[in-house]
């Protein structure tokens, strides 16, 4: 188990479940409340996918300027900047 | 709660335990090491926070037109006006922090870059509070 990462699954699914059952309070349909579901999967998967990225460059002693880097901080920017955009 | 919503909200759960046990399952233990693998990790956590106040704010937006239809909704709002622009703030203060931060650690100002996460994170705590969830 990524350890440090624990925190992180532990906020999301703080955060997740508190939504549910705000969303369940407003008497929200089982469908939209389920569609929680799927959200709570790929989040797990994606840090799922950062442990062992994590794990490559410690392995293969990754600079904290390593260029290998560069592709990984374009997803996380493109994925941040996705969530930005959906705060109208 | 009704037996089906009861149902559903279990199967969610045990879908997180079961994608947390599968990450457990790989028996590798990793942990961010460096000020990058740091700052990764927090903006993981941003964007998760993120997608989650863009979530509570729809459900907002939803409660709202329900009850303008005349549907039974409670009347209380999943998330106030304020706290809603107040946590959109810091989403982006705390994305433009998290990005200088990484600058920063990739120019080997760890000292920089440590302030401007520990600013950041702070910041993610304050959406998280808004979220529901608990500091």
């Amino acid at each position: 188990m990524p350890l440090a990462l624990i925190p992180v699954i532990a906020q999301l699914a703080s955060q997740l479940i508190g939504l549910y059952a705000q969303a369940h309070s407003t008497s929200k349909s089982a469908a939209q409340i389920a569609s929680l579901g799927p959200t709570i999967v790929n989040v797990t998967a994606a840090l799922s996918q950062l442990a062992m990225t994590f794990k490559t460059a410690q392995d293969e002693k990754w600079t904290e300027n390593d260029a290998r880097w560069l592709p990984i901080f374009d997803q996380i920017d493109h994925a941040q900047q996705l969530a930005l955009d959906r705060l109208t | 709660m009704n037996p089906r919503q009861s149902f559903r909200f279990y199967l969610i759960a045990l879908m997180l335990v079961g994608a947390l046990s599968a990450c457990m399952n790989t028996g590798q233990v990793v942990k961010p090491v460096g000020m990058v693998q740091d700052i990764i990790t927090a903006q993981t956590s941003l964007t998760v926070a993120i997608n989650a106040l863009a979530d509570m704010h729809d459900a907002e937006l939803a409660r709202q037109e329900m009850a303008k239809a005349g549907k039974p909704v409670s009347p209380t709002p999943l998330i106030t006006d304020k706290a809603y622009q107040d946590a959109k703030s810091y989403s982006k203060q705390a994305s433009a922090m998290l990005i200088s931060a990484r600058t920063a650690a990739t120019a080997n100002d760890a000292s920089n870059a440590q302030t401007l996460l520990t600013a950041g994170l702070n910041l993610i705590g304050q959406i998280a509070l808004v979220n529901g969830g608990k500091k």
